[in-house]
């Protein structure tokens, strides 16, 4: 064997054996909060959990509020962010191709998909929650919307490019308007895709926490009263994590376990669908 | 008595003149085509007689697919794509800012070269174009999607799988049923844009067969980068070069006594 071929086998040794290191390392940090995570959680796992509210210090309670809390603020999001999102997206792909009005919502697109979502929720704070006078639900559901429509801005946009545009030309070759030929044959195509991005942008603000400090705050109440505030899962095991109280600090990680596993079921969901779809 | 022997001559030399005329499907006029700077199609004259199949061959980028989506102004999807001069079908020239596409693209019906079958069932990828223009009950309907397929030579193959998705047959069934779909609508033009490029021999033997049995019901023109296809379908073949007509010839002729050294020398494969 000569040393050329030798030095090729060393170097492809020493790259799988990073790429191997790197891929368990990964992994490893992975099932490793995942492991604390479910040991945590499940022993604070109990079925008042859905029913009961979250208690004061040193009695029993539950979760029930903040659930159903964190289910409207997200709910109301993705109202909002879904039809402005896909909008936005199909603007860019079906209309504006090559405007200079696209590239710029592009640019501020991007931008907003990495800003800090700290951001959101201070600018609603500015524009909303100050001049109104207090917190509420709306304001949460408001800042999280403005962080989940970057999301499906991007997933549909990158979706409906990934429609042939020979698909697109036979239909209007049949005589079929633009409107039509995205409603019936682009969305169509890209219809597993685009639920997908919103299943992501839903997984996104599911879990997220610094934009509702300053907007929905908590509340340790029952409330479905979006003008006030209302309590919700992240804020929730922020307050119970830093909090002395040991029973407190159960429940925070049981939360973190629903928000996990609401997630997770999330994205199975949207594997499922993109099978089932072909 | 002069008049009267006259008259009948007069007439016969007219009704020639006027069969002649009702013969010719389409009639380009000094057709010239730009994108953006680029001139892509240079004065182009071309009558394109009814009930047979002109063929276009040429080299890539010779300009012979654009010419053939001038014919239903697909091209006006694209902003910078800019065709001028004349195009006599039904009466009108089509290139007047005033034509409405959706009827015109009812009369010209399109097959291009990948098979672009809807993501929907075989049924409704017959039915989409339909419904664009006519509201039909249901048996009306399905008679018309029959109709269609049986056109294709595809009803025998997908009369069970009706409800099936379109992009599940296989890329020969794919391309009948886009051809159709585009029959369907019962147009008086068919335009084909390379359409077996993508297909196995056995698919485009079948293709072929079905343009034959076409062309007693439609005005057909198909872009073949395959000169023995064009050979094998067409009645009248163009050859273009540069986006220039460089020669248009009866198919036979054209395959045998070339008039052009530059149409010789493509059939003959020295370049192309």
């Amino acid at each position: 064997m000569n040393a050329v071929v030798r030095r090729r086998i060393i170097a492809d040794r020493i790259a799988r054996g990073l790429i191997v290191f790197a891929t368990v390392l990964v992994v490893a940090i992975l099932a490793w909060i995942l492991a604390i995570l479910v040991y945590k959680g499940f022993s604070a796992f109990k079925p008042t959990l859905f029913t009961e509210n979250t208690p004061p210090p040193g009695e029993a309670g539950g979760l029930a509020n903040a659930i159903v809390g964190s289910l409207l603020l997200v709910g109301v999001a993705m109202l909002v962010a879904t039809p402005i999102g896909i909008l936005a997206g199909t603007y860019l792909n079906e209309y504006g191709r090559g405007s200079w009005l696209s590239s710029v919502v592009r640019f501020v697109n991007d931008v907003l998909l990495a800003k800090p979502s700290i951001l959101a929720g201070l600018f609603i704070y500015e524009i909303i929650v100050a001049p109104s006078g207090g917190f509420s639900g709306w304001a949460g559901s408001a800042a999280l919307a403005i962080i989940a429509i970057p999301v499906v801005v991007r997933t549909t946009e990158d979706m409906l490019d990934l429609v042939p545009s020979s698909m697109r030309e036979a239909a209007h070759a049949l005589g079929a308007s633009r409107a039509r030929v995205i409603t019936s044959v682009s969305y169509r195509s890209a219809r597993v895709g685009i639920t997908t991005g919103i299943i992501l942008a839903l997984a996104r603000i599911a879990g997220e926490t610094a934009p509702l400090l300053f907007t929905s705050l908590n509340n340790q109440f029952f409330s479905t009263d979006m003008s006030g505030t209302i309590a919700n899962l992240p804020v929730m095991i922020f307050q119970f994590a830093m909090s002395p109280y040991d029973d407190w600090q159960a429940l925070a990680w049981a939360g973190a376990l629903i928000i996990t596993l609401a997630v997770l079921a999330l994205s199975i969901l949207s594997r499922i669908f993109q099978r089932t779809a072909k | 008595m002069d008049t009267a022997l006259n008259e009948p001559t007069h007439e016969a030399a007219d009704a020639v003149g006027e069969r002649s005329r009702r013969d010719i499907e389409i009639a380009i006029r000094g057709l010239d085509f730009h994108y953006n700077q680029h001139h892509a199609l240079k004065d182009i004259d071309l009558d394109v007689r009814r009930h047979e199949t002109t063929a276009i061959i040429g080299p890539s980028g010779c300009g012979k697919s654009t010419l053939l989506r001038v014919l239903n102004r697909i091209y006006a999807l694209y902003p910078g794509q800019r065709a001028t001069g004349e195009i006599r079908f039904d009466g009108k020239n089509i290139l007047d800012a005033r034509t409405d596409v959706a009827a015109l693209r009812a009369k010209v019906g399109m097959v291009f070269q990948s098979p672009t079958p809807f993501p929907m069932s075989v049924y409704d990828n017959i039915a989409y174009g339909i419904r664009l223009y006519e509201k039909l009950s249901r048996s009306e309907m399905d008679g018309r999607v029959e109709t269609a397929l049986r056109g294709a030579a595809l009803w025998e193959e997908v009369k069970d799988k009706l409800a099936q998705n379109g992009q599940g047959l296989s890329g020969g069934q794919q391309q009948r049923l886009c051809i159709a779909r585009a029959i369907a609508l019962r147009p008086q033009v068919l335009l084909l844009d390379e359409p077996t490029s993508a297909l196995d021999p056995i698919s485009t033997a079948k293709i072929e067969d079905l343009l034959d049995n076409l062309r007693d019901e439609y005005t057909i023109v198909i872009v073949t980068h395959n000169m023995q296809q064009a050979a094998r379908v067409s009645q009248k073949t163009v050859f273009m070069y540069l986006g220039e007509i460089v020669e248009t010839n009866a198919t036979d002729e054209m395959f045998e006594r070339p008039k052009e050294r530059r149409t010789r020398d493509y059939i003959t494969g020295r370049f192309g």
